[in-house]
């Protein structure tokens, strides 16, 4: 059972200060827990001592502190992974956003994963077919390339994505990536901005 | 050992702060937690010393331990480098891949350089008095490096004993009896802190071009060896394929390539492509002379900060033997950002950009360790190591602080320019921008070694190009049927000089590279061109008539003639050249 530790020292925006803890490590997830019992996500930022600055995922209002209590999990943040997860839309944390069944891990995996070794990488050659004439026919989209789409507001770029999601193929083969091969991962403008947490398999 | 050992006081990304730590040295490597991650003091205060962590420091927390080595950040330099590939703390990264698989984990130890090979070591002397830098033999690292073996700086007197044979790095090959009375046991390796620079006896003028084969550069603006020179240039405009190219074709010696925080695929690249390609020079592939230093956009930020010095650390010793050396650094913006991140943590006052205020200061004493040089040794060889850094400032505007206090220092600038990548004329180096300040040195070394007429055909060529520029100006306001006819004649050779002259591409087999040779005929023709052309027009021929002849044609296509066909060429165009202006002279007349 993990310490709880109710010394928050300060609260500022999405920073929080917690005083004498001890065994902390960087990038410690951990958990707050409200008077109503509510709970919510920190990360650790840094750690002094046995002051520990954490970044809270969610928004500040509620806390308390002399009631909220804290908790260290003693791992970073992890997600739970499985091949069932394709065909299933996540939020940012990974709970399921489809009304279906909470998914039973295979493995839980770091997100921040680790850096791939440059010696181990492969050429990225193959060709990635889109259907979409403007990337197939001059910005060509290859295997293993990374693709960020820039966008402004009110231009469809969420449609591009899903249609390059739909259509793409490698080819040569009959590889397609239709929509229950994928995983979504959705955070609508409701949820804090600190939630975008990174998403690697 | 025991009073080495501190504790872990604080977290924060990249930086450690350790107590317990008042026996270290500055600048000493750590073995930080129990993980063993490498990290290096950066700053002591009482008893705390801040640390600089190379590896991910996720998971770390007060009070565990941090053992000091005693030692500062080293790079291992002997037969073996040649062919690798290492990350920012010369780990080499292909020895990891068999160990640990396609990503890195944390806290591997692996050997820069592999214990088990056996090296075949041939002894040049056996006894006799010996002095720092003194070459003692040496060792065939592949079909294209010799690898001398020197006796280390700060060591010398009388060598007792040296033996011929098959040694791995670290075997004893033979033994000195140093000034001070003590043994020292020679091996074929030798360790050097990375920031210090190697020392060298005297520093030459830099008066020898380093040729790189391509036109733009070795024409306009060439670049010495032992001289700096930087590529800052907007992304998409081709900074990665000029340093490419340079390490192709450049007559190095050895090319040290030093990805910093570029991309992963950018590494793949040169891995995949330079066994493939042959040296022009040497007939063998590019990699027999390549040491890679990778640490890619993903790769921790702080040993992005140490990658360029282990990179600048092994081109020295290589220097040191009396080769050539020619390192890349691409590019030197990231490794500024990795110094403004630790610069944060450790919370320095911020200077422009939040950049460190010795942002400066560190450039230069990156930069200045290029240079050709009298090494140290009795035999006194010269070496030379030229550096180019690319620069990517953030949307081509070279007014932030990275690029100006690297052109404070450099003194070659090539220029790229996203309206000419735009356009689709590669390099993208822009002739009006770009300068070398070592045209004036190297003056007399073209004409003694290429041509006399080197220097007059450049400057001509520059000087219509500036033509250009200025008579577009006025064709904007009023026209091209308002020129007269001699300047249109000139923009049209200037036309011509930047598209059959200027642009070259890097990806046709006979194009991709041009000797001085071929340089020298190809300007000689364009300005041929001009000069017939000029001629011709005073004898009323008319400006319409003249742009439109069949031979220019073949002035565009000369580029991609071989080198050897070059010469012939040339004199079979102008003698068409002169043929087909004849014509058109007798035409005039006629009509007249």
């Amino acid at each position: 059972m993990p310490k709880e530790y109710r010394t928050i020292q300060e609260v500022a925006g999405p920073l929080m200060l917690i005083k004498d803890t001890s065994g902390v490590t960087y990038n410690e997830l951990g958990e707050i827990e409200l008077a109503n019992g509510e709970r919510r996500r920190c990360k650790v930022l840094e750690v002094n001592g046995s002051d520990a600055l954490v970044q809270l995922f969610e928004n500040s209002a509620g806390i308390n502190l002399s009631d909220s209590k804290v908790r260290f999990l003693g791992h970073g943040i992890e997600l739970g992974v499985s091949e069932d997860m394709l065909g299933r839309v996540f939020d940012g944390l990974g709970h399921p956003k489809d009304g279906k069944a909470e998914i039973i891990p295979d493995k839980r995996a770091d997100i921040n994963g680790t850096p791939m070794n440059p010696a181990a990488r492969n050429y990225p050659e193959e060709f990635i077919q889109t259907g979409v004439s403007a990337i197939d026919g001059l910005n060509t989209l290859v295997r293993g390339q990374k693709l960020p789409i820039f966008s402004g507001s009110g231009l469809p770029h969420a449609n591009l994505a899903a249609q390059i999601a739909r259509q793409a193929k490698v080819r040569g083969t009959d590889e397609k990536l239709p929509l229950r091969r994928q995983t979504s991962l959705l955070r609508t403008s409701s949820v804090p901005e600190l939630w975008n947490v990174r998403y690697c398999l | 050992m025991s009073n080495k050992c501190g504790t872990i006081k604080k977290v924060s990304g990249p930086l450690v702060i350790a107590s317990g730590m008042r026996d270290a040295n500055m600048y000493d490597v750590v073995r930080v937690s129990s993980l063993g991650l490498v990290g290096e003091i950066i700053e002591m205060h009482g008893d705390e010393a801040s640390i600089q962590v190379y590896e991910e420091t996720s998971g770390l927390g007060p009070g565990e331990e941090v053992i000091s080595t005693g030692a500062p950040l080293s790079v291992e330099l002997g037969p073996g480098l040649i062919r690798s590939i290492y990350d920012g703390i010369q780990r080499p990264l292909d020895a990891i891949m068999e160990k640990a698989g396609t990503n890195l984990e944390r806290g591997i130890n692996v050997p820069a350089l592999r214990r088990d090979k056996i090296w075949s070591f041939k002894a040049d002397m056996t006894s006799g008095r010996v002095e720092a830098g003194d070459i003692l033999g040496t060792v065939e690292e592949t079909d294209v490096v010799l690898h001398k073996i020197m006796v280390p700086p700060g060591c010398a007197g009388e060598l007792l004993e040296l033996k011929s044979g098959d040694y791995t790095v670290t075997d004893t090959i033979g033994k000195i009896k140093t000034d001070k009375g003590d043994i020292y046991e020679i091996t074929l390796m030798q360790k050097w802190p990375v920031r210090v620079g190697r020392p060298y006896r005297e520093k030459l003028s830099p008066d020898v071009p380093l040729v790189t084969g391509q036109r733009v550069i070795d024409t306009l603006f060439p670049i010495a060896k032992g001289g700096v020179g930087t590529v800052p240039g907007p992304f998409g405009s081709g900074k990665t394929v000029v340093q490419h190219q340079l390490a192709k074709w450049a007559d190095a010696d050895i090319v040290v390539y030093i990805g910093c925080g570029e991309r992963g695929n950018e590494m793949t690249d040169v891995l995949n492509e330079f066994p493939e390609i042959k040296d022009p020079r040497t007939g063998k592939t590019l990699m027999e002379r390549t040491v890679l230093i990778a640490n890619t956009s993903d790769m921790p930020v702080a040993a992005r900060e140490a990658s360029i010095y282990t990179g600048i650390t092994i081109a020295e010793y290589f220097r040191d033997m009396g080769y050539s050396v020619v390192l890349l650094a691409d590019s030197t913006s990231r490794w500024a950002e990795a110094l403004r991140e630790m610069s944060g943590r450790l919370e320095e006052m911020p200077g422009e950009e939040g950049y460190p205020a010795y942002l400066g200061s560190r450039l230069a004493g990156f930069y200045e360790r290029a240079g050709r040089v009298v090494s140290t040794g009795s035999d006194a060889r010269i070496g030379a190591l030229s550096i180019v850094g690319a620069v990517s400032p953030q949307g081509g505007d070279i007014s932030e602080p990275v690029s100006q206090a690297t052109l404070r220092i450099v003194k070659v600038y090539w220029g790229l320019d996203s309206s000419l990548a735009y356009s689709r004329h590669f390099p993208a180096i822009n002739w009006l921008k770009s300068y070398s300040l070592y045209i004036d040195t190297m003056e007399k070394w073209y004409a003694e070694n290429i041509s006399p007429d080197w220097m007059p055909q450049r400057h001509r060529i520059m000087a219509l190009l500036q033509e250009e520029a200025e008579l577009d100006e006025i064709v904007k306001l009023v026209g091209m049927d308002a020129l007269v006819a001699s300047d249109r004649l000139k923009l049209e050779v200037a036309r011509s000089i930047r598209e059959d002259y200027l642009h070259q591409d890097a990806f046709h087999e006979i194009d991709t590279y041009a000797s001085l040779e071929k340089q020298c005929i190809m300007m000689r023709l364009v300005l041929k061109f001009y000069d017939l052309s000029s001629a011709a027009l005073k004898d009323g021929v008319s400006i319409n008539k003249i742009v439109s002849i069949p031979v220019r044609e073949r002035i565009g296509r000369i580029k991609y003639v071989a080198e050897d066909k070059v010469e012939a060429e040339y004199d079979s165009i102008v003698a068409e050249l002169m043929e087909e202006l004849d014509a058109l002279k007798k035409e005039g007349e006629a009509d007249a």
